[in-house]
Order: C-alpha cells, then structure tokens, then sequence
C-alpha cells in the first residue's frame, strides 16, 4: 500500500510524489471500477475521473482515515454516479450467451464462463450491496474499511454483504441447475 | 438456535469472523441440518469464487492517459485553487467530463440539458416581451432545481465539445466559473447559459457565479453574499454595448439577490440582437450578422475566425478583464464588446472589421 511519507509529500506539494501515488493506486481504482460497472471502458473513464479527483483533492484527504478507504470512496462515489445514469442499459446478454454454448464447451472456457456467471450476477445487485461486495473481494477490505469507505454504518455493511451473498447464492445456483457448471 | 440465525453465522465464518465458541455453534447445527449445510457448502463455493475473480488490470497507464488534463488543473490550480478554497471542488467536476466527452455527447442527458436551456431561455424571452420584467423566469429557474441542474451539466459538455483542444484552457475556466455556484443551481445554470451564449467570456459566467471571495480576472465574484456584488455584476448588463434592454435588466436585479439577472440580461440581448442562433450547435461564438465571421472571447483576448474555414481573421490585444457581449453591428461590419474590468468598470470596444483595428468606445 501507498507509503505514508508519499502521500504526505504529495500534500505538501509534491507533484512527482503526486503522481507516482497515482501511479501506485490506479490498478486499484480501475478494478473497483471495472466489477461495478462491469464494463471495461466505463470502468476505464470512471477509474481516470477518479484519479483526477485524488488529484484535486490529495488536500482534503486527513491521516485519520486510510487511504485506501480514501481512495475507495472516491471511486465508488463516482461509480455509483454513473450507474444511476447508466442502470437502465444494465444488460443480461452475458448468460444468454452462455445458456446458448453451455453443451460443449470444454472445462477451461467453463471457468470463463463461471466467471461471466458471477459478474453478471454481481451486475443484477443493487447498487451499494455490489460495492459492499466489490470492495470485499476485489480490494480485500474488512468490513470496517468497507463501512468507511461507503460511509455506512458497520451493521448495514453486514447486512448488505450477507444479503448480496445470499442473492449471489441463489442466482447462481439458478445457473447451475440450468446446467452452466457443476 | 434456529436456521435463520445459523445464516448470519454462516455468512460472519466467510470472512473469519466467528470466534470459537461461534463455530461450534455453526458446526453442531450444519451436521444435524443438511439443508444448512448444503447452505453453508454453496456460500463458500461462491465466496471463494468471488476471491478468485480476476485480479483485472487497466488495458494503458491511466495516469499517461490524464496527464494533460492534469498540467491544466495545473495552470488553473495556481490562480484559482490557491486563491478560493472553494475551488477544488470546482476543478474536479469539469475536468473528467472533458476526457469522455466524444463518447457520451448524444446522451439524453446533454439533450436534456440543452432542451432544458432553450426552454428557460425562451422562458426568459417570453416573459421579458411580455413586459414582466425577468424576475418570473428567475423564479421558475430556481422552482426547477433538477431542470436547471441538467440544463447546467449539458452546457458544460457542450461547450467543452464546440472547442478545440488548443482552446480547452479557457473552456475550464468558463465551465469552472459556472459550476461555481454549488449551492445555486439557479445561479449554476445561468451563468452556464451565458457563458454559452454570450460567445463564451469567462466574464459572464464569473460575473453571476456567485462564488463569493473568487477573484479571478478581477470580475465581481459574490453575488449571493449581497446587493453590492450582484451590483457589480448587474453594471455589466447596464454598459451592455448600447443594449439598453440589457442595461434595463442588468439595473433592475443587479442589485438585488438573484444574481442571475445580468446573464439574463444578455440573453435577452443577444437573443433579440441575433436572431437567437440556434441551441445545438455553435453557442459559444457570436457569428457576425453576414454568417463570414465568429467572434469568440478567449481568455483576455477576443478572436475573430473566418467561418469558412475556422482560420482567424484577426484576434484583439489583450484587455486587463473579462470579455462579454460580443456584439455584431448589422452590416457585420464591426463587432462591439465589453470588458468587465475590476471594481465593477466597463470599457467597451469597437473592432473595424475593414479595417481591422480597434478602438475603445464612449460610453453610450
């Protein structure tokens, strides 16, 4: 993670040091862009959008917090932003796709498969449950540094990832009795 | 302990966070439960496929890719972020609409925005020919929060999209100085508005910005904070280039709250000049009566292009203030424009276009 002596350089001024942070925290950024917006150029604009705003906003940001929940809300605020705007293109072609191949396709392109599965059912999940979700699989966050990150108390942290689980469980299992895997 | 709650401890054992006593709990249960266990089996599946989702890394350097838009946050953050620390918040907002604007221009949304627009500036038209003075399109500006809030965001990127890169300078600065308004989407909108249609002088949309404390180019900044700033900024309707419309306008609501009278003022001007040039497209240059040419302020200097061919013709010196009201006389033959300079002082001046010099004018 960012070193604590980047970022208080980048504070103070620092445009080099503000720009290797970038640098280090924009793989991050994409990837929590790209699983919640499940779309590669979305995920492309909105990571830069973010980017863009750590570095507008290196200032604001106070040691209190971590910086990658910092980090995290920045991106997740701006991602939400967008798929409000974009929810009603919110598309289920991916498993029909699937449905379509699903006789022979061999065990490796199964795993891609299963892995379409799981975006598109991330994609059928309300907007802060996929967050809750995104950040504590794909940014590994506990579930404090989720609730800090969405600005939401502890227990409706829990409560969405137990309920996206859930969902996530019941949908996919749906795939599998269509006979997608397993 | 009923299934129900083995659920909650089901879902706290996917991320470690049974102690113990927890997981004998969950375990004594899921043996004599089976439905519980086949549960708790398809849960863990999921959770370790959900670990297991490709760690996906962005197709070129992010970074690389933001870097001019960065160099000009640059620029604008050493006049602007250092002065108001409102500013920030300005720069951020515009800046990454710019870099997606090729992509997402014919969305609804800048449709809306730009319908949106027409329909409070014909609003405006309306109501000001029919003698009520502009205060009833303000009201219905501020009434319609989210309308104007669209109207607002559709400008930005449209006029972002009518300007070359080369000129994206100035573009930020007009869509930072409109967007200043956080707080007043009525505000926000206008001066939005103006800066489109008034040829895009950063001087309009500051003026009525209300962004109190911002002082850029010298422009009255404030106009929310009292009467004396919105003054100011109304004294800029009141020159007006000899629009006396304008002038009325800018007079009567200058000093009052609505900081949105003098860009409706020009509106009203430019509108009843122009012939209202149409919405879609080309708000952000005043194109002389005879269709040759397009005036367009830039930063502190008023350029001239040649619509043919978008060369340019002739570009006047540099004025200390914001540049407004591009004026076309009606043989084209001179274009008049204000500089709003600081302390709420106006100068206008007169470019020949045969002869292609330019001349201060007396105040008419």
């Amino acid at each position: 993670m960012v070193e604590p002596s980047l970022i208080r350089a980048a504070q103070s001024g620092d445009r080099d040091a503000l720009i290797t942070l970038l640098r280090e925290v924009e793989t991050h950024v994409y990837r929590t862009a790209y699983y919640i917006l499940n779309n590669e150029q979305d995920a492309l604009d909105a990571a830069q959008e973010a980017l863009i705003r750590i570095y507008t906003k290196i200032g604001s940001y106070e040691e209190k917090a971590q910086f990658k929940t910092w980090i995290q809300r920045i991106v997740t605020n701006i991602c939400i932003d967008k798929f409000r705007r974009n929810k009603p293109t919110v598309s289920i072609d991916e498993h029909e796709m699937v449905f379509q191949e699903k006789q022979n396709v061999e065990d490796e392109v199964m795993s891609a498969y299963a892995v379409k599965d799981i975006r598109a059912a991330i994609d059928k999940l309300p907007e802060h449950h996929r967050a809750v979700v995104v950040l504590r699989y794909l940014q590994d966050f506990s579930y404090n540094e989720i609730a800090d990150s969405l600005d939401l108390p502890l227990n409706t942290v829990k409560s969405y990832l137990f309920r996206a689980r859930q969902q996530l469980q019941t949908l996919l299992h749906d795939y599998q009795k269509g006979g997608v895997r397993g | 302990m009923n299934c129900q709650e083995v659920m909650e401890l089901m879902q706290r054992q996917l991320d470690d966070d049974l102690d113990e006593r927890e997981i004998e709990v969950l375990d004594n249960h899921t043996r004599q439960c089976p439905d519980c266990a086949a549960m708790l089996e398809r849960l863990k599946l999921l959770s370790a496929e959900l670990t297991s989702l490709p760690k996906v890394t962005p197709s070129y350097s992010l970074v690389d890719a933001i870097m001019p838009q960065l160099e000009r946050i640059e620029l604008f953050g050493q006049t602007e972020a250092a002065t108001a620390p409102a500013a920030n918040q300005e720069l951020e907002e515009p800046a990454p609409r710019r870099a997606k604007r090729e992509r997402r221009w014919p969305s609804v949304r800048v449709m809306g925005g730009v319908i949106a627009a027409g329909i409070v500036a014909g609003l405006f038209l309306v109501t000001y020919n029919a003698g009520e003075g502009p205060n009833f399109s303000l009201t219905k500006h501020s009434a319609d929060d989210s309308a104007a809030n669209t109207a607002a965001e559709g400008d930005v990127r449209q006029y972002a999209f009518s300007n070359e890169d080369g000129e994206a300078s100035d573009v930020r600065t007009e869509a930072l100085h409109s967007i200043a308004g956080e707080n007043d989407k009525s505000v926000k909108d206008t001066s939005k508005e103006d800066a489109v249609r008034s040829s895009g002088e950063p001087g309009a949309g500051d003026g009525s910005d209300g962004q109190p404390g911002k002082p850029i180019e010298g422009s009255s900044g404030g106009a929310p904070a009292g009467g004396s700033n919105a003054g100011t900024s109304g004294t800029g309707g009141d020159a007006g280039g000899g629009d006396e419309e304008a002038a009325a306008d800018g007079a009567e609501n200058g000093g009052g709250s609505e900081p949105t009278s003098p860009s409706e003022g020009e509106v009203g001007a430019q509108g009843d000049k122009q012939g209202n040039q149409g919405f879609g497209e080309d708000r952000a240059a005043s194109v002389s009566p005879d269709g040759k040419y397009s005036a367009q302020a830039e930063g502190f200097v008023v350029k001239v292009y040649a619509a043919s061919d978008q060369s340019l013709v002739l570009e006047s010196t540099r004025k200390n203030g914001t540049l407004t009201n591009l004026v076309w006389s009606e043989d084209s033959a001179r274009l008049t424009y204000e500089v709003h300079v600081e302390k709420g002082a106006i100068e206008t001046y007169v470019i020949d276009m045969a002869t292609r010099e330019e001349k201060k004018a007396e105040h008419e």
